[in-house]
């Protein structure tokens, strides 16, 4: 079946990557923080908390793809596309909001910094989503058009989110490190961004088969109704 | 022309009916008032806050009053459907959106006008002081705040569960704007002279939130309202 | 569109030469008390449990799917019974 097959190379994609990226990324070099010095060893944090957040933004952006679809035609393969994309949003949004202040305990000494605006953009852009969520399980009939609004006011978020970090001197590096990094060091960082996004891939088709499946388990209903073969 | 005949027109109607009613405007500026006094209640001790609440209880006390203005002015639109009459109208439908915008930012005018005087009371802050640049960041977060405000709640309207969907799907949207509103007000407040620099960066951003959040509404608010 | 785009590119300029000459604060100091190896074990655990608990749940609501499906295609045989 199509869907043990998904759930076959999910699984097997998620044991390469638990043992072949970390063992990468333990071996490359530390960086050196703003004050000259090397880095904490925590700072091995980088190379997933950076993974997961292109994954949460890709997300917002295949979100809000999936909802344009979804408004203009009412398409309810756009729609499939937006609620999967939505989930993981969640998902990766939160393992960015976790990752990232595990590792500023250590180089700042704080887990949070309420004026770092990239920070809370973050954390607004994962509450939209979380929103969207709750929307779409609670609005009941017309919740879609709803949702895909909410969807495309949040992308909105997104570019403002990444150009803070150029625009405002926030306490968060800047997205400029990616170019800076010490050539050792970006081999196993362009690995780690690959196999999340695989990770990404994968699991947003599992959501999408899903969605799909529900899909057209709906309309088998209603057309069964329909025709009188069943009785409810 | 057309287009801006047909959101006066609009606009002009709603304010009529509020001018019979006055339901609105009095309920946002007597809910503010409500929430700014248990605000004093919880925050000020011996006749002192801390130094940068004043702002953040103000922006706060507008966002829930504007909620509560939202929720009643798109509520008239069931009562008679006459959103669906106006639909039918032979107007550009933008223009209904412009012209609601423009009265929820009147009633919000109206209530900030109660609310700020209060404030600068209860929590002794020295609002009043910089009138031009406070009306600019009241004006500018206001905006932004209808102009989501009104497409959401216009989306609403057909909605069961609206008030409750209201507030969470608004809020999210709005705390960038709320946010820079905030610390916009906060560098206004710093004493002895406030913080320029700080207060121009927020008013920027204020206005990339205003012009994004009225563009992408006017783009969805069709397939968003006139669903079905 | 394009007056958007503008508007977002000189807002943006603006605000990068203000905050040139504007600095905000310095760096505190680094944190003591936790261990490095912990933090960094920690985050990846995370995020793996995450990734796992997500499997799960879209296993099991696909699970739930083909229960339906069973139940509507034998209500469909046997038209007497009634779903639900």
């Amino acid at each position: 079946m199509k869907r043990d097959g998904l759930f076959g190379i999910a699984i097997a994609l998620l044991a390469v990557a638990f043992v072949l990226v970390p063992s990468w990324i333990l071996a490359a070099p530390l960086p050196l923080n703003p004050n000259g010095l090397p880095m904490a060893y925590a700072q091995k944090i980088f190379y997933f908390h950076v993974a997961v957040a292109w994954c949460a933004f890709l997300s917002v952006f295949v979100c809000a793809g999936g909802s344009v679809f979804q408004l203009a035609k009412r398409s309810p393969r756009g729609d499939a596309v937006a609620i999967a994309a939505a989930e993981l949003v969640v998902v990766f949004g939160l393992c960015t909001l976790v990752t990232g202040p595990l590792w500023a305990r250590k180089e700042w000494g704080v887990w949070w910094v309420w004026k770092d605006v990239r920070l809370v953009t973050m954390l607004i852009l994962w509450i939209t989503f979380l929103a969207y969520l709750f929307v779409r399980r609670y609005g009941g009939p017309g919740s879609e058009q709803l949702a895909s609004g909410l969807a495309l006011f949040g992308a909105v978020n997104v570019p403002i989110v990444y150009l803070s970090v150029f625009f405002w001197r926030t306490q968060h590096p800047q997205g400029k490190v990616v170019g800076s990094l010490d050539p050792a060091m970006r081999a196993p960082f362009w690995l780690s961004l690959a196999a999340f996004s695989i990770l990404y891939g994968v699991l947003f088709f599992l959501r999408l088969h899903l969605e799909r499946q529900r899909q057209r388990l709906a309309e088998a209903q209603l057309a069964a109704q329909d025709a009188g073969l069943v009785r409810w | 022309m057309k287009f801006v005949r047909s959101v006066l027109a609009i606009t002009a109607k709603e304010l009529r009916i509020e001018l019979r009613t006055r339901e609105v405007v009095v309920a946002m500026a007597f809910f503010a008032a409500l929430v700014l006094l248990l605000f004093a209640f919880a925050l000020v001790h011996e006749g002192r806050t801390a130094p940068d609440a004043a702002a953040g209880i103000l922006w706060i006390v507008i966002a829930l009053a504007g909620t509560l203005g939202l929720s009643r002015a798109f509520d008239r639109e069931r009562e008679g459907n006459p959103l669906a009459a106006l639909l039918l109208a032979p107007i550009d439908r933008p223009a209904i959106y412009v012209g609601k915008l423009l009265a929820m930012l009147i009633f919000l005018a109206l209530t900030e006008l109660v609310t700020v005087p209060l404030v600068a009371l209860l929590f002794d802050a020295p609002l009043l002081a910089h009138p031009i640049q406070l009306i600019a960041l009241l004006a500018l977060g206001s905006i932004g705040f209808a102009a989501t405000g009104s497409l959401f709640a216009g989306a609403l309207v057909r909605n069961r569960a609206r008030h409750l969907l209201l507030g969470i799907l608004l809020y999210p949207l709005v705390l960038p704007v709320l946010m820079a509103g905030v610390r916009g007000t906060q560098a206004l407040l710093v004493l002895p002279e406030p913080d320029l620099l700080v207060l121009g960066t927020w008013t920027r951003i204020l206005v990339l939130f205003d012009v994004a959040m009225v563009t992408l509404s006017l783009w969805v608010f069709e397939p968003l309202v006139v669903a079905e | 569109m394009k007056t958007l785009l503008c508007l977002l590119l000189s807002t943006g300029l603006a605000l990068a030469e203000e905050w040139k000459s504007a600095d905000l604060r310095p760096m505190m100091g680094p944190g003591e008390g936790f261990q490095s190896t912990t933090l960094v074990t920690a985050g990846y655990a995370f995020i793996w449990l995450l990734v796992l608990a997500f499997v799960t749940s879209v296993w099991l609501r696909s699970r739930r799917i083909d229960r339906e499906l069973r139940a509507l295609e034998e209500s469909i045989a046997d038209p007497s019974r009634v779903e639900r």
